[in-house]
């Protein structure tokens, strides 16, 4: 065969996929739409005008987009902090308690370096973060590389404790009696930059930059190789003399370090203040996508985003419409029901 | 594969978490005709299917270039379920007075925003659908609502119970703490061991007062009695609310009371258990204590909210710090319930007409903290800006306000 037969038919392997992948997931849509319009018919609402309310406030105008963008950032970040452990055969569902770890580290250094100038204080921030959520992830990486407890189990329960860190910390220590369930306002210094006049701050754009080393990693380099295989045979890696316990505690640290991340980026970004009960599932989230996506970094774009306009369009369809805000709930878990109950329409992409 | 499974099954189990999550429908909610988006104007009306509440508000779409289109749009958003039975219940009725009252009005309306910036989205969303009025009605709104109100000076913000003031953000609030001395009164003479619950979210500054206002009222007809604090540590965590319960109930506590989003659940468990209960934030919850309720109070802020919205209508608002109390018709007592006796409902309503007429004014010095301290001097009265941060209990309180 000539070099160029065979690009042609990578090519139309190529064109095959994109058809395919565009067909699983318009079918999905559909049956979604679909099930979901029959639930606003039962509560007496226009479908129609429902999905055209959910498209023009999400996608029809520039706020209402800049909003999408902000909804997915923390998922983008949350979903990598998952699919990263994947690929070595480690199942990370602890992102929501190294999110909140992350968080409570980048805020103590909020609230104790107040006088520094922006510049200095946002990586600091994010640093803590990354500490915050790498230290909480290392617990169960070396707890499952000394073969005491499996990492699933260990990151699961993880996540029940750090809700409660962070609640000792902020009513221990960084509550006035003005407040509820939160710490002071920051200081403008220790918020990110936003963009474009919206709410869209810096780490989105942190966000992409790391799916791309993320991609780049797993598929141009020896790391990423050595964690596949590790991945796909433990043993035989073993065997191959890859060091499989020291990758796995730091794949694992470093997964907790990106979740991490994704905490300090919402309490620096998006609140500047830290709530006991900011995350709102976050993490799950992050997780339920990496899923999904089969921790493909353009399937992680593509599914935060959908979820994203559901989100948003979805509490939007409350003003527009008033339908109860229970009914938007339904919305998103009929999304991922579907996509659950037919796993054959998501074959694994590969990159 | 052993991980896939473990995948499927729990990612089937956080959809199932979602899906009931979800359960709790509300009632329908009659809110706001065709929604004017800005992009294209649909030609046939929304459907709108008569109503449970209020027919009356019926009005045409607004399809075309409004002549008669509302007079104001006004934008309410509930940081919780607006059918809890509790705060939110109550602030969603005080809302809908204002539609009630003023026909050309339009409402919208968002229930379980979530806080501080969580809440940014929705109320500009509110504001890109023509609000020229929001009220935000969460304690956690009020940050977001004044950043808003720097960006738009041509919309009013009304925020619940909050401080901050600027040229077109303002809050209103009833004023609980007389109203939680009469029930302390109540409370005082109904236990028999001595002995009340107070079920708490956190230890905030209004919601000391609140227990120590209650404290003081049963401390004057019943100088033995001691509140136990229980707090839970969320506005609306049904388990926790419960546990507290329960957990107070087997302390000897015989009467319980709460300062959570929703009553439901302490009164229904208060009820279970057989210990009396006095409600808060919306008469509403009487049904989940039908026997032993004593009595409760709740916000009924409607004409308020009518006058503010009105007075955005005809241009004459101004930003003013508003509390108003029982007297003014912002805060409403319950019936009694079956069980309480005539002469107990009696000396209720004596120390409610005292409140009343402003003869027994509840934080007159001196007022004594847990420590023996005294925290409000002799001649002296605890001033309602300094409410909002009390950080003590009053002797007979039993737990920590911090």
């Amino acid at each position: 065969m000539s070099q160029n037969d065979k690009n042609m038919l990578k090519w139309n392997q190529i064109f095959q996929k994109i058809l395919d992948s565009a067909a699983r997931y318009l079918m999905m849509g559909f049956v979604v739409l679909f099930l979901f319009g029959i639930i606003l018919l039962i509560t007496g609402k226009d479908p129609i005008q429902s999905y055209k309310d959910i498209l023009t406030s999400t996608l029809g105008s520039q706020y209402g987009f800049s909003e999408v963008i902000v909804t997915m950032t923390p998922m983008l970040i949350t979903a990598l902090a998952v699919a990263l452990p994947t690929r070595i055969g480690l199942i990370n569902i602890g992102g929501e308690g190294q999110l909140y770890m992350g968080a409570l580290l980048a805020t103590w250094g909020a609230l104790t370096f107040e006088t520094l100038p922006v510049w200095a204080l946002v990586p600091l921030m994010g640093l803590l973060g990354i500490i915050g959520g790498a230290l909480w992830a290392f617990i169960p990486g070396i707890l499952k590389s000394l073969g005491l407890v499996n990492e699933t189990i260990a990151t699961l329960l993880l996540n029940l404790v750090a809700p409660s860190i962070v609640a000792y910390f902020v009513f221990g220590f960084w509550h006035s009696p003005m407040d509820t369930n939160k710490t002071p306002n920051f200081v403008d210094a220790a918020q990110l930059p936003t963009f474009f006049n919206s709410r869209i701050d810096l780490s989105f754009f942190i966000a992409l930059v790391l799916l791309a080393i993320f991609w780049y990693l797993m598929k141009y380099t020896r790391w990423g190789l050595e964690m596949r295989a590790i991945g796909g045979n433990p043993q035989a890696a073993k065997r191959n003399g890859l060091p499989i316990n020291k990758y796995w505690v730091i794949v694992l640290c470093i997964g907790g370090a990106i979740a991490g991340l994704a905490g300090a980026a919402q309490v620096s970004g998006f609140y500047g203040v830290l709530l006991v009960n900011f995350s709102r599932s976050l993490g799950y989230m992050g997780f339920l996508i990496s899923w999904l996506s089969f921790g493909d970094p353009i399937g992680i774009f593509i599914t935060s985003f959908v979820v994203s306009v559901i989100i948003t369009g979805g509490n939007m369809l409350q003003l527009t419409i008033g339908i109860p805000y229970a009914v938007i709930n339904i919305l998103l878990a009929l999304t991922l029901f579907v996509v659950l109950a037919k796993p054959t329409f998501l074959k694994r992409i590969t990159i | 594969m052993k991980s896939k499974i473990f995948y499927t099954f729990l990612a089937v189990l956080m959809v199932a978490a979602l899906l009931l999550s979800a359960c709790g429908t509300t009632d329908e909610e009659q809110t706001t005709e065709e929604p004017v988006v800005e992009v294209s104007e649909t030609d046939a009306p929304v459907v709108e299917e008569p109503v449970t509440e209020e027919p009356a508000a019926e009005e045409p779409a607004t399809e075309e270039p409004a002549t008669d289109g509302p007079c104001l749009i006004i934008g309410a958003l509930y940081g919780g379920p607006i059918n809890d039975a509790g705060y939110n219940q109550a602030m969603h009725d005080s809302v809908m007075a204002i539609q009630e009252n003023i026909d050309c009005v339009e409402i919208i309306e968002a229930e379980n925003v979530p806080e501080e910036a969580g809440a940014t989205s929705t109320m500009e969303n509110m504001i890109q659908q023509g609000a020229g009025m929001i009220f935000a009605t969460a304690f956690n709104h009020q940050y977001p609502a004044l950043t808003l109100s720097q960006q738009y000076p041509d919309v009013i913000f009304e925020h619940a119970g909050g401080w901050e003031m600027s040229g077109n953000f303002a809050n209103f609030f009833g004023e609980p703490p007389d109203t939680w001395y009469v029930m302390g009164v109540a409370a005082g003479l109904m236990t028999e061991t001595n002995k009340l619950g107070f079920v708490a979210a956190f230890p905030l500054g209004w919601t000391n007062t609140f227990i120590n206002a209650y404290t003081l009222g049963a401390q004057s007809v019943n100088p033995d009695v001691e509140t136990i604090v229980a707090f839970t540590f969320g506005w609306g965590d049904s388990a926790q609310e419960a546990d507290a319960t329960n957990s107070l109930i087997n302390q000897g506590v015989d009467v319980i009371t709460m300062h959570v989003d929703s009553p439901a659940t302490v009164l229904s468990t208060a009820e279970s258990r057989g210990a009396y209960s006095i409600g808060f934030q919306s008469l509403a919850a009487q049904e989940f204590a039908p026997e032993y309720w004593i009595s409760g109070i709740g916000f009924t802020l409607g004409d308020t909210l009518t006058w503010l919205a009105s007075n955005v209508i005809d241009d004459s608002w101004e930003p003013i710090f508003l509390r108003c109390g029982i007297a003014d018709g912002c805060m409403a007592m319950g019936p009694f319930g079956p069980n309480v006796p005539q002469d107990v409902q009696d000396q209720v309503l004596e120390a409610l007409a005292a409140i009343e007429s402003g003869d027994t004014v509840v934080f007159t010095g001196p007022v004594v903290d847990q420590d023996g301290n005294i925290v409000v001097a002799e001649g002296e009265v605890l001033t309602p800006d300094l409410m909002s941060s009390v950080d003590w209990f009053v002797q007979g309180v039993t737990g920590s306000p911090q």
